[in-house]
């Protein structure tokens, strides 16, 4: 058991208050973070939808060409 | 033969009956003004059961003795001692399993989508140590004053499991405060809300769409947030792995089987084993203290200053947003979910009809949720050797 002193419920009170503010502090950041890499990836994605479709719209008048002779 | 003395009636005492009526009121409380009923309930019905002599649902064996109410350290024997026993108090099974249902129930998704609410949870675990202060000061011992501190966090299966761990036997009184002053929510934050904010500042409009959340970044939350807590404070890891895994469960989408399980069946049955074993633990030998009476109003102030200082702290981080929040939803980061949040919603709308601050409180209540749960790791890492 500790001892039960004023030091010691000081000091638990202070790291732990500090504590709690540092781990959600962190866990802000990492969201934050993957908030960040979520709105690149998905332009990226969107980016590459848009040329999935110029190529498919490039691609399906030639292939059209080939069947069509 | 059979006399008046093989019955109940002749072991009856005063202490009994004030026990059952507590029981009756706890009924009351839950059926008829519908306060926590799935908790209150099997609590209130328990406290009745284990205060009418003789029926030995908490008996328990010490240095070769009988006794008739849970004793941490002795041998249980009553039916509900060894679900007390093996499910609370040595194991901690049943508050990590709950936490497996309540990850399952939550939502991250407005937490994910305003990541600023952390800081309210954070900061509404201030009731937590100012609480730990005064119990302290009121001559409680560390581990109980602790334990005593982590009911302001307004999270049931965190203070029964802290108890556990700590403070054993007190468990079944902070175990009740914290789940009566959760059941008072409605009455309690209100009038500090209104004493804290004008009634500008509650009429603050927020726009009620969040950005969308993908279902990557839900998968995601749990497992980094589980390894981000657990290598911080590793004592938290039965209740935020619990918590996560259940999460995770959900989000995942491919084990919708075991969400279910989580979040129903398996919540539900715990919830009964939990509700009759705290019940059963409020005999009149265990409840009728002074200490008893000092911890309800301990747990009270608890509630008080957690609710002021969520909502303090986001008046403090208006002061550097260009965008203004609310400071109602402040209130919600004690974790009491999801009856906080209802409470910021209502009463916002009451300020502004416009308003629709509930997904903006679902934010901060579950940062409260696992910031409580960060707490109570914090406390096991610094008093339990």
């Amino acid at each position: 058991m500790p001892e039960n002193s004023w030091a010691l419920a000081l000091q638990i009170g202070l790291t732990g208050f500090g504590m709690v503010f540092v781990i959600l502090t962190t866990l802000y950041l990492s969201l934050w973070l993957i908030g960040r890499l979520g709105a690149r990836f998905s332009i990226r994605q969107a980016k590459a939808g848009d040329r999935d479709k110029k190529l498919a719209t490039q691609v399906e008048p030639k292939r059209a060409a080939v069947s069509g002779g | 033969m059979f006399g008046l003395f093989e019955t109940g009636f002749s072991s009856l005492t005063w202490q009994h009956a004030v026990m059952i009526l507590i029981g009756c009121v706890l009924l009351y409380l839950g059926i008829v003004k519908e306060y926590e009923p799935l908790l209150l309930v099997p609590i209130g019905f328990g406290v009745i059961l284990v205060n009418l002599p003789m029926g030995g649902l908490m008996d328990t064996i010490i240095d070769g003795k009988l006794v008739e109410s849970y004793t941490p350290g002795g041998q249980p024997v009553g039916m509900v001692a060894r679900i007390f026993e093996y499910g609370l108090s040595q194991g901690e099974i049943i508050p990590c399993l709950i936490f497996v249902g309540l990850g399952a129930l939550t939502d991250f998704g407005p937490l994910i989508a305003n990541p600023r609410s952390l800081l309210t949870g954070a900061a509404a675990q201030f009731g937590v140590y100012i609480a730990m202060f005064i119990s302290f000061a009121l001559g409680f011992t560390l581990p109980e004053a602790a334990t005593i501190g982590i009911i302001g966090g307004a999270d049931g299966p965190t203070t029964i499991y802290l108890a556990a761990n700590l403070a054993p036997h007190i468990l079944g009184t902070v175990a009740v405060t914290a789940y009566t002053y959760m059941a008072m929510v409605p009455l309690i934050q209100p009038p500090i809300v209104r004493l804290l904010t004008t009634a500008k500042e509650r009429a603050i409009y927020m726009k009620p769409q969040l950005r969308p959340v993908a279902k990557w970044e839900k998968i995601i939350f749990p497992v980094v947030g589980a390894m981000i807590i657990i290598l911080l404070v590793p004592k938290s890891a039965p209740l935020i792995g619990c918590l996560m895994l259940g999460n995770l469960l959900r989000e995942s989408g491919n084990t919708d089987r075991l969400s279910e399980t989580a979040a129903n069946a398996l919540m539900n049955t715990l919830i009964i084993l939990l509700g009759l074993s705290v019940g059963c633990f409020m005999s009149a030998a265990n409840f009728l203290t002074w200490d008893s009476l000092k911890i309800f109003v301990i747990g009270c102030f608890s509630f008080a200053s957690a609710t002021a200082s969520g909502v303090l702290i986001v008046k403090f981080m208006n002061l550097f947003l260009k965008e203004k929040m609310n400071p109602l939803i402040g209130a919600a980061g004690v974790s009491a979910v999801p009856m906080s949040a209802r409470v910021v919603q209502k009463m916002g709308q009451q300020a502004n009809p416009r308003n629709f601050l509930l997904m903006h409180a679902m934010g901060p209540n579950v940062a409260g949720l696992i910031g409580t749960a960060a707490a109570a790791g914090l406390f096991l890492g610094m008093l339990k050797f």
